[in-house]
């Protein structure tokens, strides 16, 4: 038996800036040659600090940062070549969630307009169909019909989340990577979305890459962990291990600076 | 005894509704901070933490006023209705704000160095020589590594954590007696706010100063803080000593803030959400305010505000835990 290709699977990867404070052809290697895979239906976190580079590492997975060198693989494809070919394919094989679902959102535009659009585009649903994909849509990530009424304003952070969740699984990816989702939102909210999301990947076999810089909010909803350090991931493991006996001084730095109650 | 530093009784405060009127989205608040003591304020958006600090120095939003029968005394003296002169002496020299966003604290078109310097000449009459000295000194203390070079930057060469170092520097330098930090470190990565926790203890011991400090997050509070008050809906519904109110929370609320922390040990279960949010102003519900998420919720509770139960310094207004004739007082 032959088991089926990852999801998602990243091999070498290497993203540089232009930098010029590093002389006229100064370059930083935001990512340094990281290998991280994805199988289906897991739940990997992706965690450290500002300057680590794993946002230009979601970036990179979905083409917003051009890859310097190595691979990424989805579902044993190679993502950007697919993404040259047919766009849309690829966008149904990994989808990202932004920090800031305000800044990811038309401020001009109705949440139900927004949605419909990006229906539209992937299955072409229109009319009434297309308002009760739209309605299905905002059930599927714990919002009312009434909210497709709305404007981005007239949400709070929390249901913004859940409307930008909202848009990325309107195309029924296989991935779902998620920067810092929660961090800019309270506790009590926090709780929600994390529920949230284990519950979608639960339910619709969907793998989730969630990046974090706050290593508690990765414990509960992931299989495994990995912590970046300088463009570099210096510790992959299983979560409980990973928190039981964490081998990297950084990972344990990470650890120690959680807030404790 | 001594007076505490700051006394608030019975604060109100109104903001505008849409479609005229105003409610109280503060309503009757009680706290105090001794001098040299740390408090924390904790509760959701919307649970009135914000405006309750920015009424001390009366720094509210046009449209948003204080309810007459406020008060709000710093060493005993009366600052609601205080001539704006007044507030204005008291505001930085005596109080001083460092808020969430480091970014928009700071004027991005003047140097870290000239913005303290400026506060030095208002608040404490220094110019030239001892007021560059001083600012060096102030970027020192909050472990700026750098201070020349900080001092001659603007506020955008800085990281956020620096950034938000620059601004305790700022509040230090009129020399306040109460540090107000409302989410100083939730912008900031953990090992950043765990650093900049550290630094507000330090600089609280180091200087006497008095911490008032606001989160959404239990858990900072108590890496933090001596005291705590929990408020939801405008009121604060549990108080008392960090340890106590973190181990023995009388508050269902308290409880469920509690329970929504992802933690790092114990089984790993998903953190329990709030189900709902807080109300609008204009909507709070009648009796405890926190009746229709609470799953504890008894008939009572919907139609009556709870009482004080509890065994002083550790109090909460909630029916669960009050026996007539016994835990009210």
């Amino acid at each position: 038996m032959t088991a089926a290709p990852p999801v998602l699977e990243i091999t070498g990867l290497r993203v540089s800036y232009s930098d010029r404070r590093r002389g006229a052809h100064g370059r930083f290697t935001a990512v340094d040659g990281v290998d991280l895979t994805l199988a289906r239906g897991e739940a990997v976190g992706l965690v450290g600090e500002s300057g680590s580079g794993k946002s230009t590492l979601a970036r990179a997975v979905v083409g917003v940062v051009p890859v310097e060198a190595g691979e990424v693989r989805a579902g044993g494809e190679d993502l950007g070549l697919l993404r040259e070919r047919d766009p849309r394919a690829a966008a149904r094989r990994v989808q990202m969630v932004f920090q800031d679902a305000q800044g990811a959102l038309d401020p001009r535009q109705r949440v139900g307009s927004a949605l419909g659009e990006v229906l539209r585009l992937h299955d072409g649903s229109v009319g009434s169909e297309g308002a009760d994909a739209v309605a299905a849509l905002l059930a599927r990530v714990g919002l009312e019909e009434s909210h497709a009424r709305r404007f981005p304003h007239q949400l709070s952070g929390g249901q913004r989340q859940r409307v930008g969740i909202a848009r990325a699984l309107a195309v029924e990816p296989d991935v779902l990577i998620l920067d810092e989702p929660v961090s800019a939102l309270d506790v009590s909210v926090q709780a929600q979305i994390l529920t949230l999301l284990d519950g979608l990947r639960r339910d619709l076999d969907l793998s989730v890459l969630l990046i974090a810089h706050d290593l508690a909010v990765v414990r509960n909803v992931c299989h495994r962990v990995a912590v970046m350090y300088r463009g570099r991931l210096v510790e992959t493991a299983p979560t409980d291990a990973l928190f039981a006996a964490p081998t990297d001084p950084y990972t344990r730095a990470l650890l120690d600076a959680v807030p404790r109650l | 005894m001594r007076s505490p530093l700051l006394e608030i009784r019975n604060l109100g405060v109104e903001v505008p509704v849409p479609g005229g009127g105003a409610a109280a989205a503060v309503d009757g608040v009680d706290l105090s901070v001794a001098h040299g003591e740390r408090v924390g304020l904790v509760g959701e958006s919307g649970a009135g933490k914000s405006l309750t600090t920015l009424a001390l120095p009366n720094l509210l939003p046009p449209g948003v006023r204080i309810r007459p029968g406020s008060s709000v005394r710093l060493d005993g003296r009366e600052l609601v209705g205080a001539p704006t002169r007044d507030l204005r002496a008291v505001r930085g020299k005596r109080v001083a704000l460092v808020f969430q966003d480091p970014t928009h604290a700071l004027n991005p078109a003047l140097t870290v160095g000239s913005q303290i310097r400026e506060v030095l000449l208002v608040h404490r009459g220094l110019r030239g020589g001892e007021a560059r000295a001083e600012t060096l000194r102030l970027l020192s203390e909050v472990g700026l590594p750098d201070p020349a070079r900080t001092a001659a930057d603007p506020p955008h060469r800085l990281s956020g954590g620096m950034r938000q170092r620059a601004c305790i520097a700022l509040a230090l330098a009129g020399e306040p007696d109460l540090l107000v930090a409302d989410e100083p470190t939730t912008a900031l990565d953990v090992t950043v706010q765990a650093r900049i926790l550290d630094l507000l203890v330090h600089l609280s011991e180091a200087r006497g100063l008095a911490l008032l400090l606001v989160s959404h997050d239990l858990a900072v509070v108590s890496r933090t803080c001596h005291r705590v008050a929990v408020m939801y809906a405008g009121r604060v519904v549990e108080k008392g000593p960090v340890k106590a109110v973190l181990e023995r929370p009388l508050h269902p609320y308290t409880r469920a803030l509690l329970a929504a922390r992802p933690r790092l040990t114990g089984p790993r279960t998903l953190p329990a959400p709030i189900a709902g949010s807080i109300p609008a102003p204009s909507a709070w519900p009648t009796g405890c305010r926190f009746h229709p998420r609470c799953p504890d919720a008894l008939d009572r509770c919907r139609r009556e505000a709870p009482p004080w139960v509890g065994l002083s310094p550790h109090r909460a207004t909630c029916w669960l835990h009050w026996e007539p004739g016994g835990g009210a007082s």
